[in-house]
């Protein structure tokens, strides 16, 4: 049985199948946060990490989510700035320009065993690492999570126009890095 | 869905056509591990806060600082009580008192080389004062000599050096 957003919430909100809601609440969404986090962050360590976090951050903030948003949108945001937050403290951490982020990510996308995606595939990943962060997360959500548009302008909080035009650039920019290498 | 078909992509498509499924991979049997994780991290978090490790020994550390903070505080403090509360002449009356109860080698210890330096002086002068003191108080008990005090011969041999012959004598 596929549960509802609504029903979710429903019995989460229910002191006696709070922990019921919860796990039903993890069961739908754990794969698709941890898919979000992991094409961000490339590592599967760190996404692991990244994913908990944004569930306990969940759990704690679960009681002031009021439904002006999905749950869905509302659990999806979370999950971006987490890894948008993983991916900055990372930068100061090793004082890195955004170039070297990139090499970063490339290499670790070379030693992760728990890759294994073929040339074409590689290719493609290391050209969606020289964009910028945002777009980068826009294209994933669009591209492989197949979100709509209107759910993603939600989760990043800007206008579908502005989102579109995004992709548009980022699909662009993908091709042109494709093409090239 | 009409809105999502606005945007062409299939450049990356068909680049991705002839691709493997899957680029990335999960650990076996990840997911299913998953729940437990999030729930045992949650029960971290609302454990009480003195079995956080973290926070025991953040609080550990900062006990400690205190603890050093006071001894210093206290040590500093009684110091300065030792300073403000025993002038000079309690301490020469305390010292006076239980001049048998100190040794020498205490006594050394307490002194600085400078205080040694003003003891040494200070000894220098009063003995300088004493001395001349001395002489002067010697000066002033002197009598005048009187003709006993000298022998014949003292007398014979001054009288000799005042010009005074032997036959002279008996006309003074």
């Amino acid at each position: 049985m596929s549960w509802t957003d609504e029903e979710i919430i429903e019995k989460i909100q229910d002191k006696e199948t709070i922990n019921y809601g919860f796990n039903l609440l993890m069961d739908k969404y754990q794969e698709k946060v941890y898919w979000v986090i992991r094409r961000m962050v490339i590592a599967h360590d760190a996404a692991d990490d990244i994913a908990q976090e944004v569930f306990v951050k969940v759990w704690k903030n679960i009681g002031s989510f009021k439904g002006n948003s999905k749950l869905y949108t509302w659990i999806y945001r979370i999950a971006t700035n987490e890894a948008l937050n993983y991916l900055r403290k990372k930068k100061r951490r090793f004082f890195l320009p955004i170039g070297d982020v990139e090499h970063e990510l490339s290499s670790t996308l070379d030693a992760d065993n728990f890759y294994s995606g073929d040339e074409i595939q590689m290719k493609l990943q290391k050209s969606l690492l020289k964009l910028p962060e945002k777009q980068r997360m826009v294209f994933n959500m669009k591209y492989f999570e197949e979100m709509k548009f209107k759910d993603i302008a939600e989760v990043m909080d800007v206008s579908v126009g502005s989102l579109k035009a995004q992709y548009h650039h980022a699909v662009k920019k993908i091709e042109k890095f494709i093409q090239e290498d | 869905m009409e809105e999502d078909k606005n945007i062409e992509d299939s450049g990356i498509r068909d680049f991705l056509k002839n691709s493997s499924e899957k680029e990335f991979r999960v650990p076996e049997n990840y997911f299913d591990g998953f729940q437990k994780n999030i729930h045992s991290k949650i029960h971290q978090d609302i454990s009480p806060w003195w079995k956080r490790p973290k926070l025991t020994i953040g609080i550990g550390t900062f006990a400690s600082i205190v603890l050093i903070l006071i001894v210093l505080f206290e040590l500093d403090k009684n110091k300065k009580y030792a300073r403000a509360e025993l002038n000079q002449e309690d301490l020469i009356a305390y010292f006076s008192e239980n001049i048998d109860e100190i040794s020498e080698s205490e006594i050394l210890e307490g002194l600085s080389d400078n205080d040694l330096n003003v003891f040494i002086d200070q000894t220098h002068k009063n003995d300088s004062t004493k001395t001349d003191e001395k002489k002067i108080e010697e000066k002033s008990n002197e009598k005048p000599p009187t003709l006993d005090d000298f022998t014949d011969e003292e007398i014979y041999e001054y009288m000799l050096d005042e010009g005074y012959g032997s036959g002279e004598w008996d006309n003074l």
